[in-house]
């Protein structure tokens, strides 16, 4: 392998000696190379550049996570909340998915350097988590730049495919020291919830007869009596009540109807931040230290952060310049149990009939035991410990984590000549992640069982190479020219600690030392590359710019008979306002038109990954159980020896206008096609393996961005800026395997996000109701629908199209309002927790439903047009019948789809600038700011905030099952630098 | 300036060769370093899953010795279609004890353990033996590369069983003279590391293998017989797998997970009350209508814990037996060998040898005045009865090479699987074979006319 890199990296050295030697013409020229990079704003180093977002932007305000900081900044650029607890991840992907087993996410540079972005361990069940970004302290960023043209993207190689967000942390530089403190304080709260039915009590109905069937009866369902109908007796020993057990014969009070969502509470957050900087004559430096602390509608979530940052610039002599970048990030954070899971807090809490008082009446039942457990130390929840009372999951059901990160950064920069200057950097990103929790005896996840704790932990550190040569010709003031030849090593290593330790003897100690039998797992993952490469741009005039790249990577993940991948890109802009010199003076605008084109590759990542040995199990016979033996065997499946990076191509078309700072526009078509996605075949077992991870399958993604940015007014005391972004984009996963069609990425078997041949990428399959080819149901002969026995296709989660509006106000001299609204047009959502709950008769739906007849339309099984008219709970029926009932737990997937399009205000700040009055000069910025994030939106989806991914950053998504719900925040941020 | 640049470039360059870009990564199993050991309790397990799982209840399906009751459909009607057999090489054979066999011998190699690899090797010889028997040619020399062969060739039949012949030589060697290796004790399932053991079962296999090819290979009694004496002198060397709780026998876990799914036919519990045959009790019981195999303590073949023999000394017993037959030994001694086979399945069957069985030992054995063709149906029927339970393969090679015992027509209805509607003769290459690595199997079949299962593979024709 390295002597193929050294030819290949022979022949760009001699390449770049060659370039070293062009001659140019010389041109006369009127334009001045300064005035001309001035005028149309636009960046040498990547036309295509947006920039982001800078600290001083109010729309962020309170927002501490860095990449929501990234919301609605630039056409494609997707980045919605998995999960809005405290420290709960996002995820970024730039237009749509490439990929079903690696990378989707754009790679995260900090100040050139490769950083982990990744989220480990979210599932169906468990805790939310975060993704690595969180550890980045805003406060140290001056800027983010989003590299998204195909040109741009395939300068980073086998990185670049999902396009590239680059960090540039602040700097300091030559002044006095400069302090800046800010402060925000803020409070979350509960946002949207699905509507519960309060009518009606535990119980089901039989044959018309309402029946009251109370805790003890350990039965799920709210099909019981009005609650108006029932009232407490006098036993004062009912341990699951107060004031004493209910029935429809009773002579007491009333009963009373309690409310399960009073189990969210508000949460308070803020955040503190010291910036100094300053600067000599050779040093400048930058130090900033920021603690954070989170929370969310439950109450023992937190998330907490303290940073620290440093960045030191040293310029010696005027030929070298030294750069040292330093952050340190200290988390912790507790989290609930949440989703499939019967220890969830949602499904706790969503499931109780209104009868029942999690709190027992207490005031403060998360800190009282007797909330949720009962004098003979059993549980005491609604249904006799098969679901958890949410204040035993709080207490009993622990996970914490901790996380320890380092990003160190060198660089120096030495100007060899005027012309030519080479660039070293050196980095370490490194972190560990601990987390340590479990489930207790007795819990319901465990029924029957005996609880788990776990001590699992990751240990990662990369390291990043970068060695470059630049040279920068100006000939004549017409032709700039430039060329840049470098090399890049990037090695990363995940070591994987997990020790999970099974019967727990004593109850309420979850912890490894009181397990009885603890397993030690541990894997490593590493990921090496290197890649050299040769960037050419090229300016002609002002009015045509060209830039060029070659590059070619090696990886370790590579199969064993492969040479290395090869990307390239050439891009190309050209004004035409600019080119027809003579007209300039008519139009005000420039129009520039640009085309780029591009190959390059997608990141592995370590799920992706295929051990040699599995555990050993004896099976091979359908009718009998398999023996699960000691020992290992061979892990069937087996990657293949010319396994390459995933390749992305393409192009983009389109054109910018542009005006003097007070209007930009730009528009680009995109035509991508990823191919070479891996994925899995099945193979002929005398191999001795029987699946083999290959590139395989082809997806594509096809649409237009639009980013438009207008200052309709600039005035003295009134200005109004305008930006609009919007994406809409086309993915289709257009071929996978011979033999396999659809690929599960994640959900249940009622319905599923998938990778599907001829679908977009994630699209949900589940139950479906029969219907014909023309598309009508078949009613069965009870008036019901029939059901299809196969899964077809029920939802597509990828929106239509999204667009961001953000208007910022300027009024007066001091005061300032913005305002980012989000639209989402499209994207269906499977709400299983929907489903559950119609079927328990907790929603509002279920209680609608009483007393309505419908007839539905469609055909009978002869062919005949179905007028059979049916109740949906009838008065003389039993619950079992009923329409949310009938057809098994959950229902079946379509009944459960629901439109996910939404538009709401993310971000609201209004914000009074006090540096100019008088007496407050010391401060050379003071403002004060209130804000609302998540202030309101429209969307038809019934239940929680439909911001919302049930596993995370996997691939699949669209699924929403007792996911932890959203909250809106109000707050207020100081803000001083003197 | 080009030299500056030059030293620089070569800077660089000197920092590429000292990169490394091996990959390090291991999943959570690969940190046991496995150790070739770690290997040895599945393979065997699986192993013995697939001597008396599945396969064995097809061979005891063709053989008569056992029927569906009437919910089975499609499998016990002599029609058996490719797909059937896709999980028994994927998890049973391929991807499961010769896969675990395959990667034990290549690591306990690179370890120097030389006593595991000579049991890889046995375990090897054995599972591709069983596999050949019923499939004839199979990927052999080039099977099991992993992802440098992922097609491999199929190799003819007498390749193959020269190929293993050569391996259980290679095992003998290799185990020399060595005794107990204490090592190996807790990864050893079925020896526990008495590695003169291990020598004796590879001489068996080898006279198992010499005795299934002797239609195509003739002459090769002495051989078998000079075998059988280096192989088990007594039952307790036979090999067997300790079946129990844990690692359940696949009869008794079949009759439990899918009961009255299978019974005992009247063919054969008719074989048993004619010759009024002692081991009638540990062979079934009457439920009528139906005949259990399983249910009831006294049913060897259908316990938990029964050690089931993946190669018993009777079977050894009743090859000498046929052998003596065929080097034209006298009516006595091949009376006595009969009745030291029989005995020793009486045993099998937790009988005491005393008066009682006498008689029909006796009747069993008794081989004056009978024609060659009457002696040789005689003793291969007599191994039929014995290899009730546990050998039902062995039972189906003895037939289809010499014709007993006498099947009775089931009167299915011919399929496409199975045209002229025989006692299977073969089973058909599975679908995923097929369908992954479809030149090599037509080759393979266009070689052998075909993978029907009323055509012949070569060892039997």
């Amino acid at each position: 392998m390295s002597k193929k890199f050294t030819s290949t990296f022979l022949l760009s050295c001699m390449f770049g000696i060659l370039f070293s030697q062009v001659e140019t013409e010389k041109r006369d020229s009127v334009i001045k190379v300064e005035h001309f990079a001035n005028l149309i704003g636009v960046h040498w180093d990547d036309s295509k550049e947006r920039i982001l977002t800078t600290d001083t932007d109010k729309i962020a305000l309170g927002q501490w996570d860095p990449t929501r900081r990234l919301q609605g900044r630039t056409a494609g650029l997707n980045v919605y909340a998995n999960s809005y607890t405290a420290g709960a991840s996002s995820k970024i992907t730039f237009r749509g998915l490439r990929s079903i087993q690696n990378s989707n996410q754009p790679l995260i540079l900090l100040n050139g350097m490769p950083i982990n972005n990744t989220e480990w361990g979210n599932g169906r069940g468990g805790t939310d988590q975060s993704n690595r970004l969180i550890d980045i302290d805003p406060m140290m960023v001056e800027s983010i730049d989003f590299q998204s043209s195909m040109s741009a993207r395939a300068k980073h190689g086998i990185v670049g495919a999902n396009g590239v967000i680059s960090i540039k942390t602040k700097k300091g530089f030559k002044i006095k020291p400069q302090i800046t403190f800010s402060s925000t304080v803020s409070r979350s709260e509960l946002t949207n919830m699905y509507a519960l039915q309060y009518e009606y009590a535990q119980g089901r109905t039989v044959n018309g007869v309402q029946m009251y069937r109370g805790p003890d009866t350990a039965e799920g369902s709210s099909w019981g009596p009005l609650m108006t109908q029932l009232s407490y007796d006098s036993d004062i020993d009912y341990p699951y009540d107060v004031n004493g057990s209910l029935s429809t014969t009773a002579n007491g009070q009333p009963a009373n109807v309690y409310d399960p969502l009073d189990f969210f509470t508000n949460g308070f957050n803020h955040n503190q931040s010291l910036q100094v900087l300053g600067g000599l004559d050779k040093l400048s430096y930058l130090v900033v230290g920021s603690f954070n602390s989170q929370r969310d509608a439950i109450a023992t979530n937190q998330h907490n952060r303290l940073n620290l940052g440093t960045s030191i610039a040293y310029q010696p002599s005027e030929k070298l310049e030294l750069q040292l970048t330093a952050n340190v990030t200290n988390s912790n954070a507790q989290r609930n149990q949440k989703g499939s899971n019967l220890s969830g807090i949602m499904l706790g809490v969503l499931r109780t009939p209104v009868n029942f008082d999690n709190t027992n009446g207490l005031s403060d039942p998360l800190n009282s035991p007797s909330s949720y457990i009962l004098a003979d130390g059993s549980h005491r929840s609604y249904r006799k410990g098969i679901y958890d009372n949410p204040y035993w999951s709080l207490n009993r059901n622990p996970h914490n984590d901790k996380v320890n990160r380092q990003i160190y950064q060198v660089t120096a920069k030495y100007n060899l000549l005027s012309n030519l200057d080479l660039k070293f950097k050196v980095g370490a990103d490194m972190f560990g992640d601990t987390r340590m929790g479990g489930i207790d005896n007795s819990s319901a996840e465990i029924f029957g069982r005996s609880g788990f704790a776990y001590e699992r932990s990751l240990d990662f550190d990369s390291q990043n190479l970068d060695l470059s040569a630049n040279y920068k010709l100006i000939d004549n003031d017409s032709i700039v020219f430039k060329a840049s030849i470098g090399f890049n090593y990037n090695q990363t290593r995940e070591s994987y600690l997990l020790k999970e330790g099974s019967e727990l003897i004593a109850e309420n100690m979850v912890n490894i030392g009181n397990a009885t039998e603890v397993e030690e797992l541990s894997s490593l993952f590493e990921n090496k590359r290197a890649g050299g490469y040769l960037n050419v741009d090229f300016s002609y005039m002002n009015y045509l710019q060209m830039t060029g790249s070659i590059r070619q990577d090696y990886s370790n993940k590579f199969g064993d008979d492969t040479n290395g991948f090869l990307s390239y890109g050439v891009g190309l802009d050209f004004s035409i306002v600019r080119f027809l010199n003579e007209y300039r003076s008519i139009f005000p605008y420039d129009i520039i038109l640009n085309a780029s084109y591009g190959k390059f590759g997608n990141e592995f990542l370590s799920g992706s990954q295929i051990g040699r040995y599995q555990a050993s199990v004896v099976s091979g016979d359908g009718f009998i159980s398999e023996i699960l033996e000691n020992g290992l065997e061979l892990n069937p499946a087996t990657s293949s020896i010319n396994l390459l990076a995933e390749s992305t191509s393409g192009f983009d078309l389109g054109f910018d206008i542009l005006s003097n700072q007070r209007l930009r526009m730009s528009v680009r078509y995109y035509n991508e096609i990823s191919e070479g996605v891996i994925t899995n075949r099945a193979l002929a077992a005398s191999s001795g393996n029987s699946i083999l991870q290959d590139n395989i399958g082809t997806v594509s993604n096809k649409g237009y961005d639009v980013n438009f940015s207008v200052q309709p007014v600039v005035r003295k005391n009134l200005g109004w800026k305008l930006d609009v972004n919007f994406n809409k984009n086309n993915n289709l996963l257009e071929k996978l395997n011979d033999t396999e069609d659809e690929i599960f990425l994640s959900g249940f078997d009622d319905a599923s996000s998938v990778a599907k041949v001829g679908s977009p990428l994630g699209v949900l399959i589940g139950g479906t109701f029969l219907r014909n080819e023309e598309g009508l149901m078949i009613i069965g002969e009870n008036g019901f629908p029939l059901v299809d026995s196969e899964k077809k296709i029920i939802g597509d989660p990828n929106p239509d199209w999204t667009m961001f509006v953000r208007n910022e106000f300027r009024i007066g001299r001091n005061l300032s309002l913005s305002a980012l609204v989000d639209f989402k047009q499209g994207g269906d959502m499977w709400c299983g927790t929907c489903g559950t709950l119609d079927y328990f008769g907790r929603s509002e739906i279920s209680a609608e439903l009483r007393g309505e007849s419908v007839v539905f339309e469609g055909l009978t099984e002869t062919g005949a047009d179905n007028n059979i008219s049916v109740e949906l709970a009838p008065e003389s029926g039993s619950s079992s019948e009923y329409f949310l009932v009938r057809y098994g737990f959950g229902g079946i997937g379509e009944m459960s789809i629901y439109d996910a399009s939404w538009i709401r205000l993310r971000n609201l700040t209004l914000s009074y600038d006090l540096s100019n009055i008088k007496g407050l000069n010391i401060f050379s910025e003071l403002t004060c700011s209130l804000f609302a994030q998540n202030l309101w939106m429209l969307t038809e989806y019934p239940g929680i905030d439909p911001e919302t991914n049930l596993t995370g950053n996997g691939t699949g998504f669209g699924i929403d099952y007792y996911n932890n719900p959203g909250t809106k925040t109000f707050g207020f941020n100081l803000k001083a630098t003197f | 300036m080009n030299k500056q640049l030059k030293y620089i470039f070569i800077g660089i360059l000197i920092c590429l060769q000292a990169c490394s870009l091996e990959d390090n990564s291991r999943s959570f199993e690969e940190f046991v370093e496995a150790d070739p050991l770690e290997l040895m309790n599945g393979a065997m397990t699986q192993m013995a899953f697939n001597h008396s799982a599945l396969p064995a209840r097809t061979w005891g399906g063709f053989m008569q010795y056992m029927e569906p009751g009437d919910s089975r459909i499609g499998f016990f009607n002599y029609n058996i279609p490719s797909e059937y057999f896709d999980s028994m090489w994927r998890l049973g054979y391929y991807g499961g004890s010769l896969a675990s066999a395959n990667e034990m011998k290549r690591l306990a190699e690179e370890a120097g353990n030389n006593m595991a690899v000579a049991i890889s090797m046995v375990l090897l010889a054995n599972e591709y033996g069983n596999l050949t028997y019923a499939f004839g040619d199979i990927p052999f020399s080039e099977a099991l590369l992993g992802n440098e062969n992922l097609t491999p060739s199929y190799d003819p039949q007498e390749d193959v069983c020269q190929g293993i012949i050569q391996m259980l030589d290679d095992a003998i060697a290799l185990i020399g003279s060595n005794g107990l290796d204490g090592s190996l004790a807790a990864a050893d399932l079925i020896y526990n590391g008495d590695m003169q053991l291990w020598s004796k079962f590879a001489n068996g296999l080898k006279a198992r293998l010499l005795l299934n090819q002797r239609n195509q290979i003739s002459g090769m009694e002495s051989e078998i017989l000079s075998l059988i004496d280096q192989s088990f002198v007594m039952r307790s060397e036979q090999a067997e797998f300790p079946h129990s709780e844990d690692r359940p026998n696949p009869l008794f876990t079949f009759g439990e997970e899918r009961p009255s799914t299978y019974f005992n036919t009247e063919y054969f519990v008719d074989i048993l009350m004619t010759s009024e045959d002692p081991r009638f009790v540990s062979y079934t019981i009457a439920d009528f209508p139906e005949w259990e195999y399983f249910g009831e303590p006294q049913l060897v073949w259908s316990r938990v814990d029964t050690p089931m023999p993946i190669l018993s000394y009777t079977e050894l017993l009743f090859t000498k037996a046929e052998a003596l037959f065929h080097t034209g030994a006298s009516t006595e001694v091949l009376e006595t060998a009969l009745r030291e086979a029989i005995i020793s399945s009486l045993v099998d069957n937790e009988l005491e040898i005393n008066t009682d069985v006498e008689d029909y030992i006796s009747a069993a054995s008794a081989l004056t005045d009978l024609s060659s063709d009457e002696v040789l149906q005689k003793i291969v029927e007599q191994a039929y009865v014995s290899y009730y339970g546990y050998n039902f393969l062995q039972a189906w090679n003895n037939y289809r090479r010499t014709g007993y015992p006498e099947l009775e027509d089931p009167g299915f209805t011919p399929g496409d699987n199975n045209p002229s509607n025989v006692v299977p003769r073969r089973l058909r290459y599975p679908q995923e074979e097929k369908d992954f690595n479809a030149t090599n199997v037509e080759d393979a079949i266009e070689r052998q006319n075909g993978d029907l299962l009323d055509d012949d593979v070569w060892m039997f024709r």
